[in-house]
């Protein structure tokens, strides 16, 4: 971005919008770092007026503690921060002498600063960038060979980055993927005139980085991969299951290391399929008598036929029950991908080149970067049976005699927690990424969701769901506060994986018994997603308005179908 | 020779002027999104004196924002004298002759 459209969307925001704050803490003199990390949230927030506040020059630790709490923050960290003799604005010497000097000033300096952060991240979700720039040639080796002062530099600095790291809290940005800018980052004539480290173009890039941290990653939950010339070098219908290959003997590498993702992809909750074009009972025998890198079962649903891929990946987001938002689909013919492209142009579309290392070691960056998670929660392990389960219980629902049989049948048992913390843990992960049977679509900064814990009569409930098909993890969260025999919902989501199983009756049913209410009152807002919320509500009290909806007891009792689940209650 | 002599010139003049018109416009610009709240008019008379939100901090910006748009990098010595529209232009169009 150049500064100037950075300046422009900033002189365009309308300072009437509710403003959204994030504090930049840094050494340096924060100029158009500042600028671009205000444009880049501004683009992603444009319902709001983002206001990056900064601090004083030269004092980042005093910055740290300027940090207001609540609030998001990035703290940049410069070497010169560490010791000014690191940097290119301070004339203290660069003698073979100063080297334990500055050795003990970075260790000393980097313990109060973490120090500092740990403070600051009680009350602040936090950024951190580890110094990115050159350093400056303290040393009296030339710049090919590595000195005692740098590597013991960096060796402090890694020990405090592994030391504060806390993903929730205090993310650290890779200084690997900061090293991929391609131009010079630092700019010694900014540095020395204004103070300021970085060439522009730099300072976009961080920024940019910045702002996805800041704003929490939101990966895709799918990825629908081809099988001929993608999951494997070789066409199966042609060359049969032995002329197919992803080994390094076979120059085919690339396939293996594709399946090897899958795999690892699999393990962060992220769900699979396959959608090819090929006869069905052919792929079936092959991935009976293959030993894939990727096991068989997480590849699920497998569509094979001969029809449009468009089909066949609309059949899998059925099953999964997700938008083709959410998903990716990996293809090595061009044609297929534009075909599925036109029928869902939401749907991120990836080319397979099984010859392009290059190309491929980029992909697979890509593939990280779609699917990339900040932390992996139990639910993740079970994301990708739950889907198979739902599979079973609609097989099941064909075959039953009734659903009241069917879900009698089910021997489900609902499990309902009472926390007490409300911290950064799969409730607010649920809340803020559920959008069919969400009660409003309310997002919660991190800060906002832990100032509720200290509201009077605020609970917060979450629910899990096993049957005997097996175990679905933690399905609902339902937050609200709790006045005599009223009860005031105002956050309330349930997984899409746990539909049709009338948990959101026994939910209700639970709260007006547990709690001896009279009324429920939900606050529901209609979004552009959750109709099967409003559906419910039209279910439960025949009307979505106004809110909050009331829902009286005498009424849902009439209402409510036969419930079937057992409850279990943990404090 | 002599004959094509003024039609050359002529076309000469309108070059530069073309480029100085196009140097104040791209100048202007830059001056617009550094300083929003000042009219077209104000600008081009625009210098440190004449606006109070000409600090060092909206100085660093309209210097490289300039630098940007006229992709040239400004010398450390001439920054400091740098201090008006009327000289920044002049500036520019020496770089640019």
């Amino acid at each position: 971005m150049r500064l100037a459209t950075a300046l422009q969307i900033l002189a365009g925001t309308n300072k009437q919008l509710p403003s959204r704050s994030v504090f930049l803490a840094c050494g340096f003199s924060p100029l158009h770092l500042q600028t671009y990390l205000t444009a880049h949230l501004q683009g992603a927030h444009p319902e709001s007026r983002v206001i990056v506040a900064t601090g004083l020059y030269g004092d980042l630790l005093g910055n740290v503690a300027r940090i207001p709490p609540g609030a998001s923050a990035a703290v940049v960290i410069e070497w010169s921060d560490l010791d000014p003799r690191l940097g290119f604005r301070s004339l203290g010497g660069w003698t073979s002498s100063s080297t334990e000097d500055i050795l003990g000033s970075v260790s000393s300096r980097l313990d109060n600063l973490a120090g500092q952060l740990r403070k600051a991240s009680e009350s602040s979700t936090l950024t951190i960038v580890l110094p990115g720039t050159p350093m400056a040639p303290v040393s009296f080796t030339p710049p090919w060979m590595a000195d005692r002062l740098s590597l013991g530099v960096r060796r402090f600095v890694a020990e405090f980055a592994e030391r504060i790291m806390e993903p929730d809290r205090i993310r650290i940005l890779n200084s690997d993927d900061l090293a991929r800018f391609a131009g010079e980052s630092f700019q010694l004539k900014s540095e020395l005139e204004n103070g300021f480290p970085y060439s522009l173009g730099y300072a976009d890039f961080l920024a940019q980085r910045i702002a996805s941290s800041l704003d929490g990653p939101q990966p895709k939950k799918g990825l629908i991969t081809d099988l001929d010339d993608t999951l494997w070098a070789g066409i199966l219908g042609e060359d049969g299951i032995d002329g197919i290959h992803w080994t390094l003997e076979g120059h085919s590498q690339l396939h293996g290391l594709y399946q090897q993702m899958l795999t690892s992809l699999s393990e962060s909750g992220i769900l699979l399929a396959v959608a090819s074009k090929n006869d069905p009972g052919v792929v079936e025998d092959a991935f009976s008598k293959l030993t894939l890198l990727v096991k068989q079962e997480l590849l699920f649903p497998r569509v094979a036929n001969w029809g449009r891929k468009s089909k066949s990946v609309k059949a899998i987001l059925k099953a999964w029950n997700i938008g083709p938002q959410d998903v990716v689909f990996v293809d090595d013919s061009s044609a297929e991908l534009e075909e599925v492209r036109t029928a869902f142009p939401e749907l991120t579309c990836i080319q397979f080149k099984g010859t392009d290392a290059s190309y491929f070691h980029a992909m697979l960056l890509e593939l990280r970067s779609l699917f990339g998670k900040v932390r992996l929660r139990e639910e993740d392990a079970i994301r990708a049976s739950s889907i198979r389960i739902a599979e079973q219980l609609r097989d099941a629902t064909e075959n039953a005699v009734s659903e009241n049989d069917l879900l009698a049948g089910l021997h489900a048992t609902i499990s309902v927690t009472m926390e007490k913390k409300f911290d950064a843990g799969r409730a607010l992960d649920l809340i803020n990424k559920t959008n069919q049977f969400n009660m409003n679509g309310r997002r919660y900064e991190l800060m906002d969701w832990i100032a509720l814990e200290s509201q009077p009569g605020r609970l917060l409930l979450v629910v899990e769901y096993v049957d005997k098909f097996g175990s679905l993890g933690k399905i609902s969260v339902l937050s609200g506060v709790r006045s005599g025999n009223t009860f005031v919902v105002d956050a309330w989501v349930m997984s899409c994986r746990a539909f049709a199983r009338r948990i959101e009756y026994a939910i209700l049913d639970f709260l007006l018994r547990k709690f001896d209410l009279q009324t429920i009152e939900l606050v529901y807002e209609r979004t552009a997603r959750n109709s099967p919320f409003g559906e419910f509500l039209q279910q439960v009290c025949e009307r979505t308005e106004p809110s909050p909806v009331k829902i009286e007891r005498g009424d849902f009792v009439g209402k409510c179908p036969a419930l079937f689940h057992e409850i279990s209650q943990d404090h | 020779m002599w004959e094509n002599a003024p039609l050359y010139f002529t076309k000469l003049v309108k070059t530069i002027e073309v480029q100085m018109s196009d140097h104040q416009d791209r100048l202007q610009r830059c001056f617009s999104l550094v300083f929003p709240g000042i009219s077209t008019n104000e600008i081009r008379d625009a210098s440190v004196a004449s606006i109070p939100d000409w600090d060092s901090i909206a100085n660093i910006n309209l210097l490289c924002l300039i630098e940007e748009e006229f992709e040239i990098e400004i010398a450390a010595p001439d920054l400091e004298s740098l201090t008006s529209f009327p000289l920044i232009l002049r500036y520019l169009e020496t770089r640019h002759a």
